[in-house]
This record gives structure tokens, C-alpha cells and sequence, in this order.
């Protein structure tokens, strides 16, 4: 079956049907139950008028609910488009208008069911409480026979200006990357997989729905924020034995683990694999967690438009500060500035080609055309070195950067904080305290407002009204103009230089 | 003249929710005492800008509690 959630749900999960597929706050959902909720939810939008081909935006925690909404709807045929559920709702609004869904699946009191009443979408609020009760006596959906060339999933990643772009993949590129990150992993059926990136993001979507549920494996949801304190009490009560995250979680957990109560390396219980992505793993955190735990964690680079990771290292083969090697079946390489190979040793970009590499974003064509060389390869944006085969990432061509593992646009930060009454100007970068990436913002106040303490807290207080927590700025620097061309645009690299100088 | 723990606590005070900071445990780590992610960033900037001081990734490790902290803080000035 080229249709990817028929074949998990229909030709895999019977060969295990009384297997655990998922816990999620201490309930059991078995494969049986996790296929016959699916193929009901299937029906349930059939139903509600939701055609094959169209869209159902996501907006769930992970939870079965989330689970079975995917999965039915990519069984009906139709594109689902998880999305994270810590956005606002100007990016829900802005998802809607690029996505445009017949139906928004989203939980009760969550930002996005206002814009969806805003933008006149039909909504259905769900839960794992009422998911049972609403799929009782639906017609199971039966299987579309989508193509493998057809679109399976919708992701949203966040662009330079803020505004979201949205991601395709097909039915095949779930395939590729179930092998491809199946391999690399070895997970098997005894393993108990907890990932903290959530579904609704690629990294989420393979850790948690597609490498357990292809070999009949276990995943543990955890619906809220990932926290040292919650993921500990997860690796003991429920056995965990793979472990996913960002840096910065294996931060919290190094910070965490030596309570006198809670001593430390028993707090791993079972867990066998460790693997940190999204964000350069500082050396010094790779270190300590082998000291305190003994197992080295393993680490990977990719993006949403390759769906998973492509370049990765495990062990025996960890070379500190380097991301590793390319995966099968992935090619990458470093271009310079006209798209021509440079020699091992020599920055550039980092391009790629395979076989779950997206074929553009939708409704962006302009954006698409950036994104590809005349050959095909996909441009990541990133600037990286190669020597003897290992890749080293060296940080991004334009802008952009991650706080915390997530992404964060400067316009969208800096947009917020001009609406404020002080702001005459500001710009935002990156930075780093320890081993902690941040979201800085340089603000020049307007003429006769005063630069201090006061005024940091109330632009804090401010963009918390309309950003996603992890976007506020952590520090903010007043200056007394910033540096700008002779075109007017500010400098953001020259902020940062100085910045990582001072 | 040296920091004190009330001293660290005036200038955590925006970065922490008060009734986590009012309930810390200057002998207990941070990190299993609600303190989350984004307040233990804004920390280490807050520590940064008011006490002079620069914290190096292993450094910041090894500054699990607020004892270690205020350690830390007098020792660097």
C-alpha cells in the first residue's frame, strides 16, 4: 500500500494489535485500539465533509488524540498539517490563510479556535476525553489509495519575515524516512521512546508516530512543555529505553540530576540511546552527560524540508563539535557563493539531495525557486565546513536562529516590539549565556524614554502578549543607534559580532 | 563587598515567577524546583549584566543552585 498511514495502521499494526502503541499520562492505547480510533476519526471527517486531497489544520497537544487524527486523516486521503501547538494566533491565522483547511482539529480554549472562528473555518475541539464518546458508532473510513507522489503531511516552519512557510511531503517521503532513520536508530520492538520536539514538527513526527509505530514499538506522549523534573519522572515510570531532545533539555537534566533525593545516573533507568538535534550539542554538555551517565549522545542535522535528519553521528563515530556524516540515502555537500563545490576543509553552504527532500513550499514559488540549485540540490541555508567526511555546522546564511531548539524570525520579534510605546528602533540576534541559546533584542528607545530595568520588563511584558513564549527576548541591550547601511537596513551581523566580541 | 542570597534573588526577581522564587531552596538545584528553561537563561543574563561576571559553558554547569550561584558571583568579582 502506497498509502502510508494504510500501511502502518492496516498491513503493520495487526502483527502486533495487542502491543502498546502509546502512553500518555499513565493510559494505554493498544494498536488495535490506535487503528480502529483512526480508521473512526477517518470516517468522522468524511463526514463533516472533508474531501480526499483536502486539508485538516492540527492543533493538539501530543496526545492518542493527535495520534488518531493524523493518522485518519492521512488514511482518508486527506493532508494533514500538524501544527505547534505554542504558536499565537496571528500564526494560526496566517496557517489558515496559506493552508486554507476545511476544518481545524484543535483543544478547547487554545488561541487557534479564535482564529478559526476569525477566519470562518469550521472547528472540532477534542481531547482524549471526549475522542472516544465523539468516534463511538462513526463508520470506520476506508483507505484512500493515495500515490506515493501524493501529499501526505503539511508542515509549518517559520521564515525570515515571520511568516510561516509551509512545508509539503508525500506519502513516499515517510517510507524513506522510516528507513532511513529506522537504520540509523536499530529501534526495536521492546523500546519505549519518549522525544520532547513534538509531533507537529518533523523531528516530533518520525521520533514519536513514524520509527515506533513502523516496528510495533512503544511511544511515551508527554502533552505539556518538556521538563528535567517530568522527563525523569517519564524515564522511571515508564521504563523508557530512547530518549530524543535538544540541547537544551540534556542541559536542564545535568542542572536537575544531583537533588540528594533523586540521585543521578539511576534517574536514567533503562534508557539505552540519547539523542540530541535541533541545535549544535555544546561539547562541554556532551562531557558531563557522559561522566554522569555513561552513555555518549548521539546527534543529528536536518531540517523540516528534508523531514529528517541527514547528517548524523553515533558511537563509536562521535567526533565532538561536528554534526557527523551524511545518511544513506542522502547525498550533501558544500557550495560557495555561485553554487560550485569548494574543497574539503572550505566553508560554504550546506546543499543536499534525496529521496524525502521536499519538492517546494506550497503557494511559494518564489520561495521554492530560492531553495534549489540548477542541479536540484536543496540550498539548507546553513554554513558548514567538511573534512574527511565529517560535517561541521557553522551557523546560518541569513538571519535566522534557534533559541532553545526552536526556531526564531528577528522580523517577527522585532515587529512586536516597535509596537511598543518606548521603541524607536530595534533590532534582534541570537546569542548565547553558558550553555543556553537566547533571543536578544537591541533596542534604541525613543528620545526622552529612559533606558533601564523598568523599561526591559514592560518590553518583556509586551511581546509576551503576542509572541510564542520562546521568542521573548531574554536580553535586551539599549543602544543609542544602531548600525545600518546605506540603504537603511539594519546590521544584525555587526550586532552579533559585537556582541559575541563583548 | 560581597553578594548576598537576597541580593541574587532582587535581581532574579523578573526572570523567576514569584512563587517559585519565594520557595527556593538555595541548597537544592534550580532546575527540579520549577525553575524552567527560559527563567534559567534570563538568570544567567540577569547575573551577567548586574554582578559583572561571565559564565562559560562549563561553568554554567556546574551552577546548579542558588548556593552555587552566589559562590560563583563572589568569587568571579
Amino acid at each position: 500500500m502506497s498509502n502510508y498511514a494504510a500501511h502502518l495502521l492496516l498491513e503493520k499494526a495487526p502483527l502486533w494489535s495487542e502491543r502498546i502503541a502509546a502512553r500518555c499520562e499513565g493510559r494505554s492505547l493498544t494498536y488495535a485500539e490506535l487503528v480502529r480510533l483512526s480508521k473512526a476519526m477517518g470516517g468522522l471527517l468524511r463526514q463533516r465533509g472533508v474531501e480526499p486531497g483536502g486539508k485538516v489544520l492540527l492543533v493538539l497537544p501530543d496526545s492518542f488524540s493527535l495520534l488518531a487524527s493524523f493518522l485518519g486523516c492521512m488514511l482518508g486521503g486527506m493532508v494533514p498539517a500538524p501544527l505547534n501547538s505554542r504558536l499565537r494566533r496571528q500564526d494560526y491565522a496566517e496557517c489558515l490563510a496559506d493552508i486554507e483547511p476545511a476544518l481545524v482539529i484543535v483543544s478547547a480554549g487554545h488561541e487557534a479556535l479564535d482564529a478559526a472562528a476569525e477566519a470562518g473555518v469550521p472547528a472540532l475541539v477534542l481531547d482524549d476525553h471526549s475522542l472516544e464518546p465523539l468516534l463511538q458508532d462513526v463508520a470506520p473510513v476506508v483507505a484512500h489509495p493515495s500515490g506515493l507522489d501524493d501529499v501526505g503531511v503539511f508542515f509549518v516552519t517559520s521564515g525570515t519575515t515571520g511568516h510561516p512557510k509551509v512545508v509539503p511531503h508525500r506519502h513516499e517521503d515517510f517510507f524513506v524516512v522510516g528507513e532511513c532513520m529506522g537504520n540509523f536508530f536499530g529501534i526495536r520492538q521492546d523500546d519505549v521512546l519518549l522525544c520532547s520536539a513534538k509531533i507537529g514538527h518533523a523531528y516530533g513526527m518520525f521520533s514519536s508516530l513514524i520509527m515506533p509505530l513502523q516496528v510495533g514499538a512503544t511511544v511515551v506522549l508527554d502533552p505539556d512543555k518538556p521538563t528535567p523534573e517530568n522527563t525523569l519522572r517519564l524515564f522511571a515510570e515508564e521504563k523508557v529505553t530512547v530518549f530524543l531532545s535538544v540541547p537544551v533539555l540534556f542541559t536542564m537534566l545535568l542542572l536537575a540530576m544531583d537533588s540528594p533525593e533523586g540521585a543521578s545516573p539511576a534517574g536514567l533507568g533503562q534508557v539505552r540511546l540519547c539523542f540530541a538535534a535541533g541545535e549544535a550539542l555544546p561539547g562541554a554538555v556532551f562531557e558531563s552527560w557522559r561522566a554522569k551517565t555513561g552513555l555518549e549522545i548521539w546527534q543529528g542535522y536536518g531540517s523540516t524540508e528534508t523531514m529528517t535528519f541527514i547528517i548524523g553521528s553515533r558511537p563509536p563515530d562521535i567526533v565532538p563539535g561536528t554534526a557527523g556524516r551524511v545518511l544513506k540515502p542522502y547525498q550533501a555537500c558544500v557550495l560557495d557563493e555561485n553554487h560550485r563545490p569548494v574543497p574539503s576543509g572550505v566553508p560554504g553552504q550546506i546543499a543536499v539531495r534525496g529521496a524525502s527532500v521536499t519538492r517546494g513550499y506550497h503557494n511559494a514559488p518564489e520561495w521554492t525557486r530560492r531553495i534549489f540549485t540548477a542541479d536540484g540540490l536543496l540550498l539548507t541555508g546553513d554554513m558548514g565546513v567538511e573534512r574527511d567526511g565529517l560535517f561541521t555546522i557553522m551557523g546560518r546564511m541569513d538571519d535566522m536562529f534557534k533559541a532553545g531548539g526552536l526556531w526564531v524570525s528577528p522580523m517577527r520579534v522585532e515587529n512586536a516590539l516597535l509596537s511598543h510605546p518606548d521603541v524607536a528602533q530595534c533590532a534582534v540576534t541570537g546569542g548565547d549565556v553558558g550553555a543556553f541559546t537566547l533571543v536578544r533584542a537591541h533596542v534604541v528607545p525613543k528620545q526622552g524614554r529612559e533606558a533601564g530595568q523598568e523599561l526591559v520588563e514592560s518590553l518583556r511584558r509586551h511581546a509576551l502578549e503576542s509572541l510564542p513564549d520562546y521568542m521573548v527576548p531574554t536580553d535586551i541591550v539599549f543602544h543609542a543607534s544602531l548600525p545600518m547601511t546605506a540603504s537603511g537596513k539594519i546590521q544584525r551581523f555587526v550586532l552579533r559580532r559585537e556582541a559575541s566580541n563583548g | 563587598m560581597s553578594a548576598t542570597l537576597e541580593d541574587l534573588k532582587k535581581t532574579f526577581a523578573f526572570a523567576i515567577p514569584a512563587d517559585v522564587l519565594a520557595k527556593l531552596d538555595p541548597a537544592k538545584p534550580l532546575a527540579a524546583q520549577g525553575v524552567d528553561s527560559l527563567a534559567m537563561t534570563a538568570m544567567a543574563v540577569a547575573m551577567q549584566n548586574a554582578f559583572g561576571v561571565k559564565v562559560s559553558v562549563e561553568e554554567g554547569l556546574k551552577l546548579k543552585t542558588l548556593n552555587d550561584v552566589l559562590a560563583f558571583v563572589n568569587k568571579a568579582r
